[in-house]
């Protein structure tokens, strides 16, 4: 099930383009990281899709459009800080998520041992290190046991030992099979923790597809027919290729650099395929991607 | 559904000092006006025979109302605008929207708040005079008491016609220290000095039916009402000093009205 369909979103902030045309489709299931460095437009992008920024052009949709103009109950988000009421202790602030969520009334007591809050539970707010608020935002997300989960950023400025716990917690809701959105301009954060990822720059999307087909120093081809299973059982059969990435109509293989694309449509039209779409994509994206990232 | 909004209105601010120490004031200050009347009561003008005016039915209506229409402004003005700008500056705005509140929820809230606060401090107003009138008029009867009761309906209407104006500051300018500073000075400061540019080059025609000098004409100094009384200062004005409670009623809620619609509209279109 398709989850969020981004279609040609456009914001500029003044002459600055933040986004630009950018389309991008994410699966029930998938652990999608959105990498980019910083400023390439994942704040905003979100800031977007969650309603508090307003595109100058283009459309998004969440669910299939199930849950009408505000889905945002069925979503748990924090978006670049925690924000929380700061004379507020832990639970009282969980309660106000609660109740705008409309979830079932709970202590909150499991929610605050998985984020290891339930002893300062009773202390407020302002009083947390920057790694308990970070991990109170966490856990408020989770409230309401919402299908989708998305967090920006959610190990900036954390000490070692404070990435290291937000980390685990996401791999361990990551693992409970929930479709994740995770925003990082950390390639190694994402390839830890992410299926699925996108790439933007300046606005952009350069790629998306597999972690491992984008992330990974083989090259990747992307072929699409009308019938994916032909095109999967093809490159099974010709190559002995047989994991694969579907991104809705097309198809995606991890190829040796021996490949080249003429040679596969040869291929395939002589076993009667007609692929309608066919991209031989270099290994270039990660030495591109370190490259824009590193300061 | 209001319920729940105002449930969690409540939830987010009962234990914010500030608030709690704005609208205290109100409430320790409104009957402690009493004691300004005690002061004020040898300064009376001799035509106004009674110098107990302050204390008894039915004059005391409006000089409690009047008193009361200071701390509203005041000390409840100030909440409003801060309970606004305050989710800005958290950013509990934000995180209100991505947790699923609709931008029209988090309006209501704001503004159902801000209706029951004018509802209680009405309430309270009108518990605190009837207290003072009950113990102070001598020949109490149950007319005399209602004689002058249609304050407590004007008390909240001045309520709202500085709630609204307060909400727009806040939504408008989003930073609660300049919001507060203009509402402030709008009231003392902006919109007298717009008045007196008004009468200067336009005349007095109409001079009172400024916003905020409708919502002050609805709880207006009760002196203001004797001066207008006295023959000789009428004979060469061509305005009058207050309007009457009918006409600052209509202006009160068309510019409560108009402010609240601005504050919607500015915050709905705007990216939070």
């Amino acid at each position: 099930m398709e989850v969020l369909s981004i279609n040609n979103l456009t914001k500029t902030y003044g002459n600055v383009k933040a986004l630009d045309n950018l389309n991008l489709k994410i699966e029930s299931g998938n652990v999608f990281g959105l990498l980019g460095p910083n400023g390439s437009g994942k704040t905003t992008t979100l800031g977007i899709i969650l309603g508090i920024l307003s595109a100058d052009s283009g459309s998004f949709s969440w669910f299939g459009g199930k849950y009408g103009d505000n889905p945002r109950r069925k979503i748990g988000s924090i978006l670049e800080t925690p924000n929380f009421y700061p004379y507020l202790t832990a639970s009282e602030n969980l309660e106000i998520v609660r109740r705008i969520k409309k979830a079932d009334k709970s202590n909150f007591d499991d929610l605050l041992k998985k984020v290891d809050l339930y002893e300062r539970r009773s202390s407020k707010f302002q009083t947390y290190s920057l790694g308990m608020k970070q991990r109170l935002a966490i856990a408020s997300t989770l409230i309401g046991s919402p299908e989708v989960l998305i967090f920006d950023e959610p190990t900036n400025g954390l000490d070692p030992q404070g990435i290291a716990e937000v980390r685990s917690i996401l791999k361990n809701i990551a693992a409970e099979g929930k479709t994740v959105i995770l925003a990082s301009h950390i390639l190694d954060e994402v390839e830890k923790i992410c299926s699925h990822v996108a790439i933007i720059r300046y606005g952009k999307l350069l790629a998306s597809g597999g972690v491992g087909a984008i992330l990974s120093d083989d090259n990747t081809i992307e072929l699409g027919a009308n019938d994916t299973e032909s095109i999967i059982r093809f490159m099974a059969d010709n190559y002995g290729i047989h994991k694969h990435v579907i991104q809705g109509k097309i198809v995606e293989f991890q190829v040796g650099n021996d490949i080249t694309s003429s040679e596969v449509n040869k291929k395939a039209l002589s076993k009667g395929i007609e692929l309608s779409h066919l991209v031989l994509r270099k290994k270039k994206l990660e030495e591109e991607f370190l490259e824009i990232t590193s300061k | 559904m209001i319920i729940d909004l105002l449930k969690t209105e409540y939830l987010k601010f009962k234990k914010n000092s500030t608030v709690t120490i704005l609208l205290a004031f109100y409430f320790i200050f409104l009957p402690f006006s009493i004691f300004l009347g005690s002061e004020l009561k040898d300064s009376i003008p001799a035509f106004i025979s009674n110098k107990n005016a302050f204390f008894v039915f039915p004059s005391t209506w409006d000089y409690m109302g009047y008193a009361g229409s200071w701390l509203v402004f005041f000390f409840l003005g100030v909440a409003i605008i801060y309970m606004t700008c305050n989710e800005i500056a958290y950013k509990t705005l934000r995180q209100g929207i991505i947790n699923g509140y609709t931008r029209i929820d988090f309006f209501v809230a704001k503004f159902s708040t801000l209706v029951l606060l004018a509802v209680i401090a009405t309430l309270y107003y009108a518990i605190i005079t009837s207290i003072l009138g009950y113990f102070n008029t001598e020949d109490l009867t149950l007319a005399v008491y209602l004689e002058n009761i249609s304050a407590v309906a004007r008390y909240f209407l001045m309520c709202m016609g500085y709630f609204s104006l307060a909400l727009l500051f806040a939504f408008v300018l989003r930073k609660s220290g300049l919001a507060i500073f203009l509402y402030l000075s709008y009231v003392i400061i902006i919109e007298p000095i717009i008045r007196g540019g008004y009468t200067y080059s336009i005349g007095n025609k109409y001079v009172n039916y400024f916003p905020m000098n409708a919502t002050e004409d609805l709880m207006p100094l009760p002196l203001w009402r004797f001066a207008e009384a006295l023959p000789q200062g009428k004979q060469d004005m061509d305005f009058e000093f207050l309007l009457s409670y009918p006409t600052a009623t209509t202006l009160t809620i068309i510019y409560s009205i108009i402010f609240l619609g601005l504050a919607y509209f500015s915050f709905m279109k705007k990216d939070i």
